[in-house]
């Protein structure tokens, strides 16, 4: 696995990069922090147990919804390990 | 509704509005709208989408089936959506993606080889609608897109005479010009005029625009109605409503006119 | 009426001293020098325990944070607050307390002798010899000065102050009879400032689905009619129903009475075209509407009393149709213009709650969720403008309309839009955004939401 990254800092987006750990790091910086602070890292937690993956993940956020977040996890994570 | 709107497939607050503009139909698009390095988190942001919502008439434009179309198609076809786009759909293209899929297909008509074969392509067993693809179709021919169109005249006419053959639907190409509402407004009276069934948008602002100029007109209606009562009574083949003569052509199509103003009530 | 250069001159002849309320208005926008100056030079006085009533508190206001938090400034009385003043205030800094007025309000409670203002300090674009003045004539340009007519004709002293004298006034807004001084500086605000918070219409493609909805719910409910009044917002929806609103007139050939609030260029081309017959106005958004009120006899001056004070006969309450925004807005209707969903002051009534209360369609357009937060909630967390007053809620996923309008819900039993309860609206938008956490109040209170009629209707509380 290497340092990989997706999405945009645009409106509704999230930039997802990834990059090695040994253990479970997350890093959130978002607009909506206060309110959904939890459900970003919990959507993290779990997709990153989906695809049994330990890493860093650093997370700004502008308002994307979960699903938004997850795919951006699932692209970085897959770029990450291909490319 | 007579409506496509294509939306770009990697734009998050594209894609979670989508469907609020009243569409006919929603067209996410992995092609020409998403760059090549973005074509695998277009594809990760539509399925993970998909997973959360479920809405009618929703279709993808994969890349070119040679390319990377093959996979996306194969991946898509677990996904509730109604059908894919088909880009530079010939009479080969459209044998290889039967193979793919059983979902709709809307081959798009944007090369002149997909204009003489337009029939050959209409004919394959799950192709709903074949869409018109204006700015490939002109750059294929070497002419510059006007707004009036002329230069797709042909395509045009053949793709709604064809359409109508086949009964699928002819879908127009967008007008791109998106800051041009008055000339949006003609070029899709045109399509209307000419049987078009639906006009297709690369903007979101232009689909009420369409969607009005679609929808049958309080004078049509009302005469249309007039005549199919009228129709009831008069079993002897011609009458006359409203000074104008009647026969079984104008009772049909007045029967469609209220089946399309039927269909835009209440959506 | 006496003509003076310098701060110190005019304190002199002031008799200023801790306790005292001092008023100012906001035509100056974020362009404003005037406000700061004043509070400045009055601080360097050593005066404590002011009370600022200024119509409304901008961006521009920043340099009178220390006074706040030092105790020059105790408490503010204000219409709209935002900026760096809102922030230190809602943190607590400020003294004694807040009241949040409206644009009704705020005259009604100065002519009821409620808030009484010692002295005046009334921005003025130019100044004839007799003391009169204007907001147009002079080199900075202000607009029409409507915030202010109230606090010239009751504060005990009235200090006009201008960076201009003319020998004759092209109009007089402001009566040279009420004016105990005139201040003459070099300068009194940043002309391009001033006018910057004009808004273009929005190509936002879900803001203008909304206005064309809001524009079809017009029509549907029969308010798209000859003589019809409207004022709208000058948030981008808000201003692209304006739009939209044209065309449709224009269409189907109707010809409106007025228009009214806050002008700007686009209300002067209807005007122009004929599509109303007058403009009530009490601030110019743009040069346009300046341009418009000097020469258009039907482009008439109005006080902010004249215009929402609910003991006159204000122009608010002869308004068919109002645009209004929303931060928030809940299922019952009540909205909140005055704190953000974290809980710092971020605007105010304005004349929110006093169009809402006059109208006879008050329709509030909004996004139902704006960057993952959702505009409709179960309970807004400050009520700048209570249920009842509201009639339609138009967002891009449907229409909610008041249940207490039986009427409206009858004329579009049959309506081709998207009809929705507001608690549908309100679980849509639950179910895009997920789990959220509200944030809790703390229990101190800071500020309270005066109503137009001076009952409050809720209070505000400390970040």
């Amino acid at each position: 696995m290497k340092i990989a990254q997706a999405g945009t800092i645009e409106s509704n987006d999230a930039l997802v990069i990834v990059s090695p750990s040994d253990k479970l790091i997350v890093e959130i910086d978002s607009i909506v922090f206060d309110k959904f602070g939890d459900a970003i890292n919990q959507v993290i937690v779990d997709t990153l147990k989906e695809h049994q993956i330990t890493c860093k993940v650093v997370v700004k956020d502008k308002g994307a919804y979960d699903y938004t977040i997850k795919a951006r996890l699932i692209t970085a994570l897959r770029r990450a390990q291909n490319e | 509704m007579s409506s496509y709107l294509f939306v770009p497939g990697n734009n998050p607050g594209m894609v979670q509005s989508a469907h609020v503009f009243d569409a006919k139909g929603v067209i996410f698009d992995l092609e020409d709208a998403v760059s090549v390095q973005d074509k695998d988190s277009a594809k990760d942001l539509l399925k993970a989408y998909l997973e959360t919502a479920a809405f009618d008439n929703v279709y993808i434009r994969v890349n070119d089936i040679y390319d990377l179309g093959k996979n996306e198609i194969e991946e898509f076809n677990n996904f509730d959506i109604s059908g894919y786009v088909i880009p530079k759909a010939n009479t080969k293209v459209m044998s290889l993606v039967e193979k793919y899929t059983n979902k709709s297909l809307i081959p798009i008509i944007e090369t002149p080889e997909a204009v003489l074969t337009m029939k050959e392509i209409g004919e394959f067993d799950n192709v709903t609608g074949m869409l018109l693809g204006g700015e490939d179709l002109a750059t294929n021919i070497d002419v510059v897109r006007t707004l009036d169109d002329i230069e797709l005249l042909y395509a045009r006419h053949k793709l709604v005479m064809v359409c109508a053959y086949l009964g699928i639907d002819s879908i127009d190409t967008p007008f791109t010009d998106t800051d041009n509402d008055e000339s949006l407004e003609e070029s899709v009276k045109y399509s209307k005029m000419i049987g078009m069934s639906a006009r297709s948008s690369i903007h979101p602002n232009q689909i009420p625009i369409i969607n009005e100029i679609y929808k049958p007109t309080l004078e049509e209606i009302e005469f249309a109605t007039k005549v199919v009562e009228a129709a009831k009574i008069n079993d002897s083949g011609v009458f006359s409503v409203d000074g104008k003569m009647v026969d079984l052509p104008v009772i049909i199509r007045a029967k469609n006119i209220l089946k399309k103003a039927k269909a835009y009530e209440k959506n | 009426m006496k003509r003076i250069n310098s701060y110190n001159e005019l304190f002199n002849l002031l008799n200023v001293e801790d306790d005292l309320t001092v008023s100012f208005h906001h035509h100056l926008r974020n362009g404003d020098y005037v406000l700061n100056k004043t509070m400045l030079e009055l601080d360097k006085l050593n005066i404590k325990n002011l009370t600022l009533a200024a119509s409304g508190i901008f961006n521009a206001h920043e340099p009178i944070v220390p006074l706040i938090e030092k105790g020059t400034i105790s408490s503010i009385y204000t219409n709209y607050l935002n900026g760096p003043v809102a922030k230190v205030v809602s943190e607590g800094k400020l003294k004694d307390k807040l009241i949040m007025q409206t644009h009704g309000g705020r005259p009604r409670s100065i002519e009821e002798g409620e808030l009484v203002i010692d002295i005046a300090f009334i921005a003025v674009s130019a100044v004839d010899k007799s003391g009169n003045g204007n907001g147009t004539d002079g080199s900075t340009v202000l607009g029409a000065l409507g915030y202010s007519i109230s606090d010239v004709e009751k504060a005990k002293q009235v200090v006009l102050i201008t960076d201009t004298v003319v020998d004759e006034l092209s109009y007089v807004e402001i009566d040279g009879k009420y004016v105990d001084y005139v201040l003459v500086l070099d300068e009194i605000g940043d002309q391009f400032l001033i006018q910057s918070g004009t808004t273009s219409i929005t190509r936002n493609p879900v803001s203008l689905k909304i206005a064309r909805d809001t524009v079809s719910v017009i029509e549907e409910t029969g308010y798209l009619k000859n003589g019809l009044s409207f004022q709208t917002g000058a948030g981008g929806t808000s201003l692209a129903v304006a739009k939209y609103l044209k065309k449709k007139m224009i269409k189907n050939n109707i010809k409106g009475s007025f228009a009214s609030g806050g002008i700007t260029g686009y209300l002067v081309d209807m005007l122009e075209e004929g599509l109303f017959d007058e403009l009530y106005d009490v601030q110019c958004f743009d040069l346009d509407a300046v341009r418009s009120l000097k020469k258009n006899k039907n482009h008439h001056l109005m006080s902010a009393s004249e215009y929402a004070n609910p003991l006159t006969s204000p122009i608010v309450d002869k308004l068919d149709i109002m645009i209004l925004g929303a931060t928030e807005i809940d299922v019952n209707f009540n909205v909140n213009v005055t704190t953000a969903s974290d809980g710092y002051i971020i605007g105010g009534s304005g004349g929110h709650s006093d169009t809402a209360a006059g109208s006879k369609l008050a329709i509030v357009v909004t996004n139902l969720v704006k960057a993952r937060t959702p505009i409709i909630v179960d309970e807004v967390l400050t009520k700048t403008t209570p249920g009842k007053d509201i009639d339609i809620l138009v967002t891009e996923y449907g229409i909610a309309i008041n249940p207490l309008r039986g009427d409206l819900l009858n004329k579009l039993e049959d309506s081709e839009l998207k009809i929705k309860t507001i608690e549908e609206l309100r679980s849509i938008a639950s179910n895009l955004v997920g789990k959220e956490k509200r944030l809790k109040k703390s229990n101190d209170v800071i500020g309270y939401v005066e109503y137009r009629d001076g009952n409050i209707i809720d209070k505000i509380y400390k970040v």
